[in-house]
């Protein structure tokens, strides 16, 4: 103990943290910072001094050497393209180029367009949502219908059968010339079949029905975010509709513009929050396609963009493949 | 004028994005710790131009020497002026420089910037007047050898004929009043 404190209080530290001693010197410090965290802790708060001293002395260099010394580090994908600017580069343009005035007179042209198309999106999807609800509702009768005539058929059936026991007769209510050589049990076992088909439609349209209204209640809620993704290398786009408070996000892929992918690949959306990415999950392009498609929601994100991954998705994105990408603006 | 919005991060999240090389992690570097850095330089070569250069050349370091980064191995900082340091150190001592500028005075930078820049200061800098003249005078010189003028303890022993176990003493003792400043 009495080592340590002499170790301390010798100014090797100080020295380590100045970076004055030889590569062996500085081994040994690191060994003894490991085991000792008295050693550990002075070395910390040596090291905030000379922090905040620089802190303290520090002198803020020419403007333009922002750019000059951005412009010569490589980096890791977007550098390359030509299309590309950072985000904060956005901002000071947006600022430094246009007067205030012209400011606002675009952002109210953009917000108009905005709640014109989505007025235009909702209309459309409302009465998308009513035609299907109309179907589902005759879809529905049909099947009733259809059911309570294979149940009827079923119980004649077994009438006829207690009663006599004779081979089958063709109940007289089936049309002759459909049945014409079948008896009356193929003829069941066809009208279930094509029951359970039409159960499996109505399912099917249950389901669309679904979506359709929950794209209506992200479309007419006022909390809802509509973002566009630009493409990053070419004029690919993509629009979101993010509702953060009802953790729904939908993609439009009727408003979007992505190549159709192929088998081996699929697209991956990920949001982009305090620099991390975050999958939300895997999509296809497809010629014929949904209009919305449901992907997994996140409750706050700077940013959103699409890769285009192996089939299944990635854990990280590949950076290289990045196909649109676009920022939250609050 | 408006303020431009600097860009400002944790120094976790700097670090996870400096080893991705994302370009969003240089404009935090730079909008970070820029100024800090550019003063150290500039106190070290007390030359306006050549601290750009450095400084151009420290974030070129950084950047391209990140992967031998290691937190525990120091702060993150810490290793950043550490760079800046050496490498206007290396600038002062090499031949080219010296033929530029002979005269070499022993003074205190800290002070001599000062008066040879006439920057608008922050109103805190004359806090650094006070701290550096808190200092004993022979704290201040070995502070000013080591921080800012690059000599090994070995090279300040020498230059001030005075005992190792000294010069390091006493390099603790300027560093403890700065932490007491802080604190």
């Amino acid at each position: 103990m009495e080592d340590i404190k002499q170790y301390i209080e010798s100014g090797i530290l100080e020295l380590y943290v100045l970076d004055n001693l030889t590569p062996e010197e500085k081994l040994d410090v690191e060994r003894y910072a490991i085991s000792y965290p008295e050693i550990q802790k002075e070395l910390n708060e040596i090291s905030a001094a000379i922090e905040s001293f620089a802190e303290l002395n520090a002198i803020e260099p020419n403007e333009n050497l922002r750019s000059t010394i951005l412009n010569q580090l490589e980096y890791s994908v977007t550098e390359s393209k030509p299309g590309y600017t950072s985000f904060e580069d956005k901002k000071i343009i947006s600022l430094k180029n246009t007067s205030q005035t012209n400011f606002y007179k675009y952002a109210f042209a953009a917000s108009l367009a905005l709640f014109l198309t989505t007025g235009i999106a909702l209309f459309n999807v409302y009465n998308r949502l009513q035609d299907s609800r109309q179907q589902l509702v005759a879809l529905q009768q049909q099947n009733q219908k259809f059911a309570n005539q294979v149940n009827f058929q079923e119980s004649e059936l077994d009438q006829y059968r207690k009663k006599s026991g004779a081979p089958v007769i063709q109940p007289s209510f089936i049309d002759s010339n459909a049945v014409k050589g079948d008896n009356s049990q193929q003829i069941i076992a066809r009208q279930k079949a094509s029951l359970k088909e039409s159960q499996k439609e109505i399912l099917a349209l249950e389901r669309q029905n679904k979506t359709r209204e929950k794209v209506f209640e992200i479309f007419s809620d006022p909390a809802s975010r509509f973002i566009k993704l630009k493409g990053v290398k070419d004029s690919s786009k993509l629009l979101i509709a993010w509702n953060p408070d009802k953790k729904q996000l939908w993609i439009n892929k009727k408003a979007s513009a992505l190549p159709v992918n192929d088998k081996d690949h699929q697209y991956q959306l990920w949001a982009i929050r305090k620099l991390k990415p975050i999958s939300l999950g895997v999509f296809d392009i497809r010629k014929t396609d949904s209009i919305m498609e449901n992907m997994s929601s996140i409750d706050r994100a700077s940013a959103f963009a699409v890769t285009l991954e192996p089939r299944g998705g990635s854990e990280k994105p590949t950076l290289k493949e990045m196909v649109v990408m676009g920022l939250n603006h609050k | 004028m408006t303020k431009k919005r600097k860009i400002s991060l944790t120094e976790e999240e700097l670090i996870t994005a400096l080893r991705q090389h994302d370009k969003i992690a240089a404009e935090a570097l730079y909008d970070m710790y820029s100024s800090s850095l550019f003063g150290v330089i500039i106190r070290v070569v007390q030359n306006n131009e050549l601290a750009e250069d450095l400084l151009q050349e420290t974030f070129v370091k950084i950047w391209n020497s990140f992967s031998s980064y290691s937190a525990d191995k120091g702060r993150l900082f810490t290793w950043m002026v550490n760079i800046a340091r050496n490498l206007s150190i290396d600038k002062i001592r090499s031949k080219d420089y010296k033929n530029q500028t002979k005269n070499h005075e022993l003074e205190l930078n800290v002070t001599s910037i000062d008066a040879s820049r006439n920057t608008a200061y922050k109103p805190e800098l004359l806090g650094v007047k006070d701290l550096v003249n808190n200092l004993r005078p022979e704290q201040k010189i070995i502070l000013d050898l080591i921080y800012f003028k690059g000599y090994t303890h070995l090279e300040a022993a020498d230059e001030l004929s005075i005992p190792l176990g000294t010069i390091k003493t006493r390099l603790r003792m300027a560093i403890i009043q700065l932490r007491k400043y802080f604190n």
